[in-house]
């Protein structure tokens, strides 16, 4: 009896255990799940969509992704990741060759055991392209561009003008870099963005700094003269006194003929240095005549060249040298400079040509040299000071700022006018001249030149539409292959 | 009892072949990565703080290293990046632009590409806009600590409208001005034997101090139970310290929103935060935010890149708003020693 119980008892709990057991064994209704999810990234091209495998019967050989236009998936673009090595779980895949703006279907896949099983389908719509900003908008050919937009493919082509030009870099499928090429036919180019078949074009055109420069003549010998006088007077340009940049005075003067590009001594019958005179439609006059220990004299000298004649006229009676002289209303009037002791002269001089006298025509409030650019317009006189305030002086209004210039001053510049437009520019170690409308003070740069820019202008003057620099080379061009000083010409308005 | 004696080994041998045995992997835990980071439609710059834990177990154990140089941008759903700038001077921490801010009904994706090469990418998060209607007011708070200590101070409530078309949530964050009195006249110092000595100091008895988060508990809401209604929630509890309240206290607060997502995670991150070991405690759950990494996609990444749409509104505090407030505390030393005081006074104050 106790044995029959017992085998019964055995039995019962073997059974308990198996029932136990059961519950440990893996269910017979557990399938191959693999669920759909979001998308984490997307642009016009590019599209990055997560999956996950919740459940799998055994190892997964392939998962991924199917993308298509339609929902039935008829030719799906195929994402394969390949074997998942870790079983379940997120998994992540890309694709890259979207067309823009389209709408797609996507749905994950997994093969376990040759058993392939798909999520749910969902959707998204690659990005359509946008332009938002280009800079700089204005510059030299050859200026590095960038371009801000977004959902940039690969194959993106810019185009300045009708100029495709070559991408040197695509980031973040936003930001683009390219080079404006040369000039072709204007000097506004729009910028133009193609993605595919969507063209964009920025509202605003690229800006060129335009112009041309050429070299047109070069000096017949080695010398070289800088604080000197100069003046442009019916096609010829004059210059001379000053000093050769080697510790001596030049009491030379010389011509260049415009039209023939022939050199001429013109036989200056004054034989008295005059350094750093000053100077404006060939009247010229004071300046350093000696220099010693026992101090510093300064020239009586007053100079008229015209017609092909010199004339000397009455003794100043003021003596300067590095003023600045400009012709208002037919006047001829003297602006700063220093006195013979090197203090800063403020009295304005003004010389009557029809009375032959000079006058006090009040004076400045500001320290002015011929160090620094000035011109006349308007019968207004303009100087340009180291901080870069631009001062105005009207004989009738007195003085008042005008503009700022939105470069560097450094010493050595030129300020000439023409057709309306201020060049400006062209300062020591500097091969800028930018151009200043001066009407609707608007600033831009034109093309850089292409001398050397250790060159000293000194002489500056319009002739036929250009402006002219007349250069001489670098202390004293001693370190030059070829010293000889240099006459340049710069067409404002040629493209190229 | 010889059944019994079979009995057993059987039992064990059949329930034992069900025990897995557990993979423990402590090297998938160590060296993760620790994102915090939010943008708002408030004007930035906004930043992204990423660090990584050292690794475990090591003699660095508990200190987290900053990732510098790495690649930091924000991708909205038209496809637009903005790329943010590394901090000088703080490792780790980056930034967009002061004139980026997010706007409400796009969504905004971090995109980290860190030196080493690694690239992690956030879910996309929406920015959900906030309802307008915030206006704040307060009630004072008074709470037994112990037999001889209580806590009191100011519950600042927010009141707003919310939206009926949408389930919301939302977040409370706060900083405050304030200004404070000291007495630098009778600060005592201490001679070279240190004994304390008299040492009265010149200057300065007056302060502002700004404090950010002055009540530093994460306040949250989901309006699953409110939804549509005139909502009226504690946004932060302005503790009276004995200091704040010599003269007023201007409380902001910015209202955020957040997506389902971002509350489970704060909400998960609050119940963390208030485990203090009791047996009524929620069990420790792994945080799990928004950020992924694109080759490995099960690493775990600790944090959260939010996207808020905030609204801000700000109050005067006085000591005339409690029933008992606290008597000033005297404190005998310049009152610039306290961190972020000025002597400035701000021109709202």
């Amino acid at each position: 009896m106790n044995n029959k119980l017992g085998r019964l008892f055995f039995i019962q709990i073997v059974l308990l255990a198996l029932v136990l057991q059961s519950g440990c064994i893996p269910d017979s209704k557990v399938q191959n799940v693999v669920i759909t999810e979001d998308v984490l990234y997307i642009s016009g091209e590019k599209v990055r969509l997560t999956g996950r495998v919740i459940e799998a019967t055994g190892a997964v050989d392939d998962h991924g992704f199917y993308i298509s236009t339609d929902a039935d998936f008829t030719s799906p673009i195929t994402i394969s990741l390949g074997p998942k090595a870790n079983g379940l779980g997120r998994f992540i895949g890309e694709y890259d060759q979207l067309d823009i703006n389209t709408g797609y279907y996507y749905k994950s896949f997994a093969n376990i055991k040759g058993q392939e099983v798909t999520g749910q389908i969902k959707e998204f719509a690659s990005l359509k392209p946008s332009l938002d900003i280009f800079f700089p908008q204005e510059g030299f050919a050859g200026t590095a561009i960038t371009i801000v937009g977004s959902n940039f493919t690969l194959d993106t082509k810019v185009f300045v003008g009708d100029t495709e030009v070559i991408l040197e870099s695509l980031e973040n499928e936003s930001v683009i870099t390219v080079r404006v090429p040369q000039i072709v036919n204007s000097a506004e180019e729009p910028i133009r963005v193609q993605v595919q078949d969507t063209i964009m074009i920025f509202q605003s055109p690229f800006a060129y700094y335009f112009g041309k420069w050429e070299k047109e003549a070069i000096f017949f010998d080695n010398r070289q003269i800088y604080e000197n006088m100069f003046a442009f007077d019916n096609g010829q340009l004059i210059f001379g006194m000053g000093s050769d940049g080697q510790g001596n005075f030049n009491t030379q003067i010389w011509g260049l003929d415009l039209t023939t590009y022939t050199w001429s001594d013109l036989s200056f019958p004054g034989n008295l240095p005059m350094w750093s005179p000053f100077s404006s439609n060939g009247y010229w006059g004071s300046g350093v005549e000696s220099r010693s220990f026992g101090g510093t004299v300064l020239s009586p000298y007053f100079w008229r060249y015209a017609g092909g004649v010199f004339e000397q006229k009455p003794f100043l009676n003021f003596r300067l040298y590095q003023s600045v002289a400009l012709h208002l209303n037919g006047d001829l009037y003297v602006f700063g400079g220093k006195n013979a002791d090197e203090t800063d002269n403020f009295t304005i001089h003004r010389y009557q040509e029809f009375l032959n006298v000079w006058d006090i025509a009040g004076a400045a409030p500001v320290v002015l040299s011929n160090a620094y650019p000035y011109f006349a317009y308007n019968n207004k006189a303009y100087f340009l000071l180291p901080e870069g305030d631009i001062w105005q002086f009207d004989p009738a209004e007195g003085w008042t700022i005008v503009a700022a210039f939105p470069g560097n001053v450094e010493m050595g510049g030129i300020a000439d006018v023409l057709n309306d437009k201020v060049y400006i520019g062209l300062f020591e170690n500097s091969s800028l001249v930018w151009e200043w409308d001066i009407n609707n003070d608007n600033w831009v740069k034109k093309a850089m030149f292409p001398g050397s820019i250790r060159d000293i202008t000194i002489a500056h003057f319009t002739y036929n539409n250009k402006i002219y620099v007349f250069r001489s080379k670098f202390s004293g061009g001693q370190y030059e292959i070829d010293p000889r000083m240099e006459l340049w010409s710069l067409d404002p308005q040629a493209l190229k | 009892m010889k059944y019994r004696n079979r009995i057993i080994p059987i039992l064990l041998v059949i329930l034992g072949s069900c025990i897995d045995p557990l993979d423990v992997n402590i090297d998938r835990e160590v060296n993760v990565l620790i994102v915090e980071g939010a943008i708002t439609t408030q004007p930035g710059p906004h930043f992204v703080k990423l660090t990584r834990s050292a690794k475990y177990g090591s003699i660095f154990d508990g200190y987290v290293r900053p990732i510098a140089g790495a690649n930091v941008a924000i991708r909205d759903s038209e496809g637009k990046v903005v790329l943010l700038r590394e901090v000088a001077d703080s490792p780790g921490v980056y930034a967009t632009s002061a004139d980026f801010k997010a706007v409400v009904g796009k969504s905004y994706t971090l995109l980290i590409s860190t030196l080493q090469g690694l690239e992690y990418t956030s879910l996309p998060e929406k920015v959900i806009q906030a309802p307008q209607s915030l206006a704040l007011s307060v009630e004072y708070k008074k709470t037994q600590v112990t037999e001889k200590e209580f806590r009191s101070g100011l519950d600042v409530l927010a009141t707003f409208d919310d939206n009926p078309e949408a389930q919301n949530y939302y977040m409370w964050k706060n900083n405050g001005t304030y200004k404070i009195k000291t007495y630098p006249e009778d600060y005592i110092g201490r001679n070279s034997e240190g004994d304390p000595v008299p040492q009265p100091k010149d200057c300065c008895e007056f302060c502002w101090l700004e404090e950010i988060n002055g009540d530093p508990t994460i306040r949250l809401l989901s309006d699953n139970n409110v939804n549509g209604n005139r909502v009226t929630d504690v946004a932060a509890f302005i503790e009276d310290d004995a200091v704040r309240f010599y003269e007023k206290y201007l409380i902001r607060i910015e209202q955020h929103t957040l997506t389902r997502e971002a509350y489970q995670f704060f909400n998960l991150l609050k119940e963390q935060l208030s485990i203090n070991g009791d047996i009524f405690d929620p069990p420790p759950a792994t945080l799990r935010g928004n950020m992924i990494n694109l080759t490995n996609p099960d690493e775990n990444v600790i944090g959260y890149f939010r996207v808020s749409d905030v609204v801000i509104d700000s109050l005067y505090l006085t000591k005339e708003m409690m029933a008992e407030p606290r008597p000033l505390r005297r404190i005998n030393n310049d009152c610039r020693v306290y961190k972020n005081a000025t002597t400035i006074k701000p021109s709202y104050w």
